[in-house]
């Protein structure tokens, strides 16, 4: 995966989201709130895990920021930022 | 679960069991109320069952032929403060024999309690909660819930679950290295169980979670929880001694969104904590937190359920003993769990209005205390449950003290 290539990774993080919410990604848009997807604290470190053996970056060391994971456009251009950091 | 359940009795309690309280706008027709229950436990054939094992095989789940029974105890209690005492006391009244379920409604003035006392064999906290909220379409819509059971009876996948038992024995054992186990020391004094319960209000909880940002971080209101549960109990306790407290954590493991109701879905984490880490919350937080972590990352709490399907055919003595070991045992200082999201979301309880939901829960016999946390509309509630000279009243409401200040 090319590391600016933000559709594919939001893509992957809906579908995520989907599994770990046992929701249909269909409902799960770029904008969505997680908030109001019902997750907490266990489905945000899952989600963390996720992203972490996805992506090889440690969201968990790099300072995690509310603004960050408001929805899943944000948290993809968080990890593009990470990952164009670590090239 | 039935090995927890030996334990408890071993150490002389009625088993492992918990209850779950309703406190309600006054309910003027019990007599309505209990004859809806009844019907509605008629659905449910599960509830006249009872565990059974046929020679050394595997425990299961036997349906009798009989209809469930209803058990509901009616008490009228002078005031609110009298009724909540009531509710308390009887959680330390043993269920009647192959009795999984009983409910206690106490009337005063002011408000009803109505308290659910269920076997852990038959539901965890969550399914004690989706339990209540079952009955509760079926009282006011007539709409009975199917009892969805999606887990799977544990029979086949063996390697895979001998290779999560070695992956448990590795943790454990990396647990177990000596790195001086603080614990209240203390014996029981009686096979019985104390509570202080406290509550948060809509308002006081969002203060808690904008603390719990403030300081763990996004979305880590658990390990927030557990942070300041971990360093009110070691200032209160073990002040200034170097060492390490171990935890274990419950989990819900069900899919989110999950209703099943019945048996047992429950997971746990295990953590370790030194005192030094204890000293600053922001650093307890983080360690928590990245504990936590690296514990889901390595399917832990799967693990561990995996890994007690190969108890089963244990006999039970053995199986409590392995508990006793592995799962806290005598390590653990104190459990913990954290339901930050209510199963029962609906404003009313068969036409009454709901002020509060909260769990009393017998603490396992070791460690003898747990610190519970649960929400019910946006509100918290904390409830510390010990056994009685595990540490006295007033060192359980000195503790409770001590948490409450330090969440805000």
């Amino acid at each position: 995966m090319a590391v600016n290539d933000i559709a594919q990774i939001e893509e992957a993080l809906r579908k995520e989201l989907s599994i770990i919410l046992n929701t249909d990604s269909a409902g799960i848009s770029n904008n969505t709130p997680l908030a109001s997807l019902g997750l907490d604290s266990m489905s945000f470190v899952e989600l963390l895990v996720f992203i972490e053996k996805k992506f090889n970056i440690k969201l968990m060391d790099s300072g995690l920021k509310k603004e960050d994971f408001y929805s899943v456009g944000p948290l993809a251009a968080r990890i593009v930022k990470e990952l164009n950091t670590t090239k | 679960m039935q090995a927890l359940d030996l334990q408890a009795k071993d150490a002389g309690l009625h088993g492992n069991y918990s209850q779950l309280v309703l406190e309600l706008s006054p309910v003027d027709d019990y007599a309505f109320l209990r004859g809806k229950l009844a019907g509605f436990l008629e659905s449910y054939p599960l509830l006249s069952g009872l565990p059974a094992r046929s020679l050394n095989l595997c425990p299961y789940w036997a349906l009798k032929k009989n209809k469930p029974v209803l058990h509901f105890n009616v008490d009228t209690a002078a005031d609110i403060l009298q009724a909540r005492e009531l509710v308390k006391a009887y959680l330390n009244v043993p269920l009647p024999a192959q009795t999984y379920l009983v409910f206690y409604l106490i009337n005063s003035e002011a408000r009803s309690f109505l308290a659910m006392k269920f076997d852990h064999r038959l539901f965890d906290a969550r399914g004690a909660e989706l339990f209540l909220a079952a009955f509760n379409r079926y009282y006011v819509e007539g709409v009975l819930a199917p009892a969805e059971l999606t887990a799977e009876a544990g029979l086949s996948r063996w390697g895979e679950k001998f290779a999560a038992g070695k992956t448990v024995n590795r943790f454990f054992l990396a647990l177990r290295r000596n790195l001086g186990l603080l614990n209240l020391n203390k014996r029981p004094v009686r096979a019985r169980v104390k509570f202080v319960t406290c509550h948060f209000s809509a308002f006081e909880f969002k203060s808690i979670e904008g603390k719990s940002e403030e300081i763990a971080g996004h979305m880590m209101l658990m390990p927030y929880l557990l942070a300041v549960s971990t360093q009110a109990l070691y200032n209160q306790f073990f002040a200034g001694r170097e060492g390490s407290l171990i935890v274990p954590v419950n989990l819900d493991m069900r899919k989110k969104g999950s209703e099943e109701i019945f048996f047992n879905h429950v997971s746990f984490l295990f953590f370790q904590l030194l005192s030094r880490e204890i000293e600053d919350i922001k650093t307890l937080a983080s360690v928590i937190s990245r504990k936590w972590f690296d514990q889901t990352k390595n399917g832990i709490p799967k693990a561990l359920q995996d890994a007690s399907m190969l108890l089963r055919i244990m006999p039970l003595s053995l199986s409590a003993q392995l508990l006793r070991r592995f799962l806290g045992g005598d390590m653990a200082v104190f459990s913990f769990s954290c339901l930050a999201e209510s199963g029962y979301a609906a404003d009313d309880f068969a036409g009454s209005k709901v002020y509060n939901l909260f769990h009393l829960p017998v603490v396992p016999p070791a460690p003898g205390v747990g610190i519970f946390f649960t929400s019910y509309k946006g509100g918290l509630n904390l409830t510390i449950s010990y056994l009685d000279g595990k540490m006295t009243g007033d060192e359980a409401s000195r503790l409770a003290a001590y948490i409450k200040d330090s969440l805000f």
